[in-house]
């Protein structure tokens, strides 16, 4: 169930992971990109190439004709001997000559903490000063071996940072989770038809509040199905209250006639005949008021623990004491004498007896039956077989549905108490009707 | 059978077409005292002013349901039940007879089943025996009143429990009677676990009605389901 939560969650906390790194890289990249091109060596560097071009050498010295300098920036001119040959808007705390140790020393560093950029040429050394503290000057060494791992360490790096970003989006992710697992368990009971109350906040606000609303029109639909389904059952069970007091009557009296010596034979035969259509009417109303209880209910109302056994032997014995059965030859084997099952035990009743009935019905010319009980695993399995003629292809396709009128209901109907019990049911041909029946 | 046919019965249904074509049925077979009531209320009015002997009660009252009712008249009367009902109403609950009730009957019925069925509780309750309660076998006679069995002139007495399945036997005559039902009548108790002290008894009963124990005639085993008395003369 919240199989969908977790793959939802690992996928996110992969794709944050990896998003992170490709930012982290971009970024490393992007950040040596710039660096090598910053302002601060840029601009001094290219000037004084300019200087260098502008820089005009006449009879009387050195001459810069045009405005190259930025405003704040200085320059001069040192020759060989170390002396200014020309200049630029010079301070004045710098220096007319230099040492060759003055030289080595600003040469990558400051002059009187001017930061200070130097051009060689054949003429002298060009100085670049700029204001005070416009840039810092850092000297990095780097030894061989530095360069040499530097690959390796990039990518330690890069794992740990995988790690981070792993555990970050592992972090923020359990809170996502969470609220996944709510919603997916949450359409999971929809799709289960169970009532839905999520909460509606935070960033899956518009989903919950559909699922609820999902739920609840679910639900109002349910009840009216349902009080549909029982309306319908109800009127069905009236109706057929109210046809057996009249009926009763008419049996009762045609009984009456049937049994008067004042009449003829004749009339009296006839009044038997109302008697045993009656009955058959009787017999209709209790299918169909058992059907109808079965389709709409689908619930057995008075299920309990009984014992298969003593079940299959009352209904047995019906069987043979009532006659139907004389051309047929039934056997009974029963293997666990101890076996029960939860069930209505009228209904069962039922549903067993129309399946044997229903071998004898169409067997007129009498068949072997043959019933068989056992246990396996937890269920207990009766096996109902004979050795007629079959059932129609065309009953064991449509065995899931009811017929259109009363006859030939028995088999839909066991099929139908069968499922409604939670049972397995089974049906067919192999040298005659076979049916398997699994209940627990 | 005439003793019992004066007893006072109640029916009890609010359909004023059973309850008349009841009483007029009875009538019909004997049964003269016939009490009637369209409610809960006035069969607990009857009950409480007349000796009933027997109750017929519809499961649906207009003011009660049967099984209320029939509670009810429990505090004044031990008197047996037989319920009337629908099948689906409740029939489960009456199958069981948890309640106590003595039988029930599905509506609609046949007359002649409801008497036979209302004859069988007067009879087991008021413990009317008939004279010809007497079961004639080939060479044996037993006298179910006295319990005892005559063979060739010689009286052998049954014990209790024989008595019991004979009689289980005997009312059921010429069907078979599954082994459960018989355990249930003599011990209460299921098939399982009493299968070979039904045996046992069922042997001795033999060798007392019949005059080839070994070759039973009457007490005939049906393999798996259980016995069957057979009486040849019906």
């Amino acid at each position: 169930m919240n199989k969908t939560s977790i793959k939802i969650f690992i996928y996110f906390t992969l794709i944050s992971t990896v998003i992170a790194v490709i930012l982290l890289f971009i970024n490393f990249m992007g950040y040596a990109y710039i660096e090598s091109d910053t302002d601060g060596e840029k601009l001094p560097r290219k000037t004084l190439a300019l200087i260098s071009e502008k820089l005009i050498e006449t009879d009387s010295g050195f001459e810069l004709n045009e405005a190259v300098l930025p405003s704040g920036y200085w320059c001069i001119l040192i020759d060989e001997n170390g002396n200014i040959v020309w200049s630029q808007n010079k301070p004045d705390d710098i220096p007319e000559s230099y040492s060759l140790n003055d030289i080595a020393r600003m040469t990558r560093w400051f002059l009187n903490d001017y930061p200070v950029y130097v051009r060689t040429e054949d003429y002298g050394l060009l100085v670049l000063g700029m204001p005070k503290n416009a840039v810092g000057k850092y000297h990095m060494v780097y030894s061989e071996k530095w360069f040499d791992t530097l690959p390796q360490r990039i990518i330690f790096i890069l794992f740990i940072n995988l790690c981070f970003a792993a555990v970050l989006a592992f972090l923020f992710g359990i809170k996502l989770y969470r609220r996944l697992r709510t919603l997916t368990n949450g359409i999971s009971d929809l799709r289960y038809e169970r009532p839905v109350s999520l909460k509606e906040r935070g960033i899956f606000k518009e989903i919950s509040a559909n699922i609820n609303r999902t739920s609840e029109a679910i639900e109002r639909k349910n009840k009216k199905l349902s009080a549909r389904d029982s309306a319908r059952a109800n009127w069905i069970a009236g109706i057929s209250h109210d046809i057996r007091t009249p009926l009763s009557v008419i049996i009762g009296k045609s009984e009456e006639i049937s049994h008067s010596d004042s009449l003829n034979e004749g009339a009296k035969k006839k009044a038997s005949v109302i008697t045993a259509q009656g009955m058959k009417i009787k017999k209709l109303i209790e299918d169909m008021n058992l059907i109808s209880s079965l389709e709409y209910d689908m619930q057995p109302s008075d299920k309990k623990a009984i014992k298969i056994c003593p079940l299959l032997r009352h209904i047995m014995t019906d069987i043979i004491n009532s006659g139907i059965a004389e051309k047929c030859d039934i056997e009974l084997e029963l293997k666990d004498e101890k076996s029960t099952v939860t069930a209505d035990e009228m209904l069962m009743e039922r549903a067993i007896y129309n399946i044997i009935n229903n071998s004898i019905q169409h067997n007129q010319d009498g068949c072997r039956i043959r019933i068989t009980q056992y246990t396996r695993a937890e269920a207990t399995v009766l096996e109902i077989a004979d050795n007629g003629r079959g059932i129609p292809d065309e009953i064991i396709e449509s065995i899931a549905e009811m017929p259109c009128s009363a006859h030939g209901m028995g088999l839909p109907m066991a099929y139908r108490i069968i499922k409604a019990h939670g049972g397995n049911f089974e049906i067919k041909n192999d040298n005659g009707a076979k049916i398997r029946i699994e209940l627990y | 059978m005439q003793e019992l046919k004066n007893k006072k019965i109640l029916i009890a249904d609010d359909e004023k077409e059973i309850t008349d074509m009841l009483s007029e049925m009875l009538f019909g077979k004997g049964f003269y005292n016939i009490y009637t009531a369209y409610s809960g209320r006035d069969a607990l009015k009857i009950a409480g002013e007349q000796k009933i002997a027997l109750y017929i009660l519809d499961v649906n009252l207009p003011d009660k349901d049967g099984f209320s009712l029939f509670e009810d008249l429990r505090e004044i009367s031990d008197a047996p039940v037989i319920f009337l009902t629908a099948r689906g109403e409740g029939s489960d609950k009456i199958r069981g007879l948890g309640l106590g009730a003595d039988d029930y009957i599905v509506k609609p019925f046949l007359a002649d089943e409801l008497i036979l069925r209302m004859t069988a509780v007067l009879k087991r309750v008021y413990a009317v025996s008939e004279a010809k309660e007497k079961i004639t076998l080939s060479g044996v006679t037993v006298d179910l009143e006295s319990a005892v069995a005559d063979k060739n002139g010689k009286e052998i007495p049954l014990t209790a429990k024989e008595y019991i399945l004979l009689k289980k036997l005997w009312e059921n005559k010429n069907k078979i009677v599954t082994a459960d039902a018989l355990c249930m009548a003599a011990w209460g108790g299921e098939y399982y676990g009493y299968e070979n002290t039904l045996m046992v008894h069922i042997r001795r009963l033999r060798q007392k009605i019949e005059l080839e124990p070994s070759k039973p005639r009457h007490i005939i085993t049906v393999k798996g389901l259980g016995y069957k008395l057979v009486i040849k003369d019906e």
